[in-house]
C-alpha cells in the first residue's frame, strides 16, 4: 500500500459551478486505488437560508403561491461537491451522492458504484471536485488516494 | 395498438438512488412496467448489471444517463455516446446534444421547472432556450403529477410540440420504492403495434412521439394531446 495523494483544500463561493482538478501520476501498475473524500460543512445554517430557498421556489413556481412548509422542508440547504476520477482525460466515474464522507475503490476486479472497473496502470490521473452548490463562505475538503499492489 | 408502460427516469446506488440495480428492476416488475431507462446522475456504471437483471426478470432496460450539470439536467438514452458530463456548458450544450444524437442516442430535458439552485442545482433548466429545439423528448410531467411546476412544463411542451414535434414523456425521477402518501404518479406509455419491442424500437417510438403520459396504475391519459 502506498499513499499517492493527500491534501486539504478550501472551496470558496467563487468556485461555484467550477470543476477543480487535482492531478496525480502513477509511475507503476497497481491492483486498485482507494479514494477517501470528506468535506464539511454539509449543512448551511445561515439566516438567509429560508430566503434563498423561497426565491428558488418562486422562480420555479411562477404565478403559483409558495407554501411556507414546502420551503421549510428543504432546509437546511446543503453544500454539494461531487467527486469524479479521470484517467488520461477519460472519465472513470462520478460519485454523485449527497453524503460528504465517501470511500471509493477502483480496480480491475470491481469498483464502487458510479465507477467503471479499471486496470490501474501507470499514467496520468486526476481527482476532480465539481462544485454544484456552495453556500458557506468556505467548505473544507480532504482527499486521500492510496494505491494497492 | 399496445400501450407498453415505461419509467424513463430512474436512479440507483450508482448515483444517489436507494435502489440497487436488482431492486429497481424488481420494483419495475412489481408495478407492471414493460421497461425502464436507467439514468443515474453522471454515470452509466450500473447499466450492464441492470440489463442483466432485466433479462432475468422480464423488464426491458434502456441504457441511459442523466447529465446532471450545473445548468440543467439532460437525459440521454441509448448508451452509445460517452460524453463526459463535466465538459457540458451553456455555450456548448447544443453541440453536445447533437454529438449524442449522432451516435444514435436520443436526448431529452428532465424536470424543466423543478426548484433550482440552491435547493437542487440545475433542477430548473437554465440552459439557453435555443437548446430546446434540438431535444427529442421533454418531461412534460415530472415526479408527483400535482406538482405546481408541471403546469409550466406542460404549457411549454405544447409549444415545443407545435414548433419542433418534440415528444412528451413522464419522468418519475424514481430514487426509491417509497411513494409519498397521497401523491399520484404517472408513467410513459409507448404506443406500439408490436406486443414486444427491443431497446432500439423503444427509442424509435419515443423519438417519433408515439408516447402517451398516463396514470401509473390504470394508464388513463393525463395529458391532452
Amino acid at each position: 500500500m502506498i499513499k499517492i495523494l493527500s491534501l486539504k483544500t478550501e472551496i470558496t463561493k467563487e468556485q461555484r459551478f467550477k470543476h477543480i482538478e487535482f492531478p496525480f501520476v502513477l509511475n507503476e501498475d497497481y491492483s486498485k486505488l482507494e479514494i477517501n473524500y470528506h468535506y464539511s460543512p454539509k449543512d448551511y445554517l445561515g439566516d438567509d437560508g429560508y430566503e434563498m430557498a423561497l426565491n428558488a421556489f418562486k422562480e420555479a413556481y411562477g404565478d403559483v403561491r409558495v407554501e411556507v412548509d414546502e420551503v421549510i422542508s428543504e432546509l437546511p440547504l446543503k453544500n454539494h461537491v461531487t467527486l469524479s476520477l479521470t484517467k488520461d482525460t477519460r472519465l472513470v466515474g462520478t460519485a454523485h451522492r449527497h453524503a460528504n464522507d465517501i470511500k471509493i475503490i477502483v480496480g480491475k476486479d470491481g469498483s464502487t458504484e458510479g465507477f467503471y472497473s479499471l486496470d490501474v496502470n501507470s499514467g496520468n490521473y486526476a481527482i476532480v471536485l465539481s462544485v454544484h452548490a456552495i453556500l458557506s463562505d468556505i467548505v473544507n475538503a480532504e482527499i486521500e488516494v492510496v494505491a494497492y499492489e | 395498438m399496445n400501450k407498453l408502460k415505461f419509467e424513463l427516469h430512474t436512479h440507483t446506488i450508482h448515483s444517489d438512488g436507494k435502489f440497487t440495480t436488482k431492486s429497481l428492476v424488481e420494483s419495475a416488475k412489481k408495478w407492471g412496467y414493460y421497461g425502464i431507462a436507467l439514468t443515474d446522475h453522471n454515470t452509466d456504471s450500473g447499466v450492464e448489471e441492470a440489463i442483466e437483471w432485466g433479462k432475468k426478470l422480464g423488464v426491458l432496460v434502456i441504457p441511459g444517463i442523466e447529465w446532471t450539470t450545473f445548468y440543467g439536467h439532460i437525459v440521454v438514452l441509448g448508451g452509445n455516446s460517452k460524453i463526459d458530463w463535466r465538459t457540458i456548458t451553456p455555450d456548448n450544450v447544443i453541440e453536445k446534444i447533437l454529438e449524442a444524437k449522432a451516435s444514435g442516442d436520443i436526448v431529452g430535458l428532465a424536470h424543466p421547472y423543478r426548484v433550482g439552485y440552491p435547493v437542487c442545482t440545475g433542477g430548473r433548466n437554465c440552459f439557453p432556450r435555443e437548446m430546446l429545439q434540438y431535444i427529442d423528448f421533454y418531461e412534460a410531467i415530472s415526479g408527483e403529477i400535482e406538482e405546481p411546476t408541471n403546469k409550466r412544463s406542460i404549457k411549454e411542451y405544447y409549444d415545443l410540440k407545435n414548433r419542433y414535434g418534440t415528444s412528451a414523456v413522464y419522468g418519475r425521477d424514481w430514487h426509491s420504492d417509497i411513494d409519498r402518501e397521497g401523491a399520484t404518479y404517472g408513467a410513459t406509455y409507448l404506443l406500439s403495434e408490436k406486443e414486444e419491442i427491443t431497446i432500439q424500437e423503444a427509442l424509435n417510438l419515443i423519438k417519433e412521439g408515439k408516447t402517451l403520459i398516463g396514470d401509473r396504475v390504470k394508464g388513463k391519459n393525463i395529458l391532452e394531446e
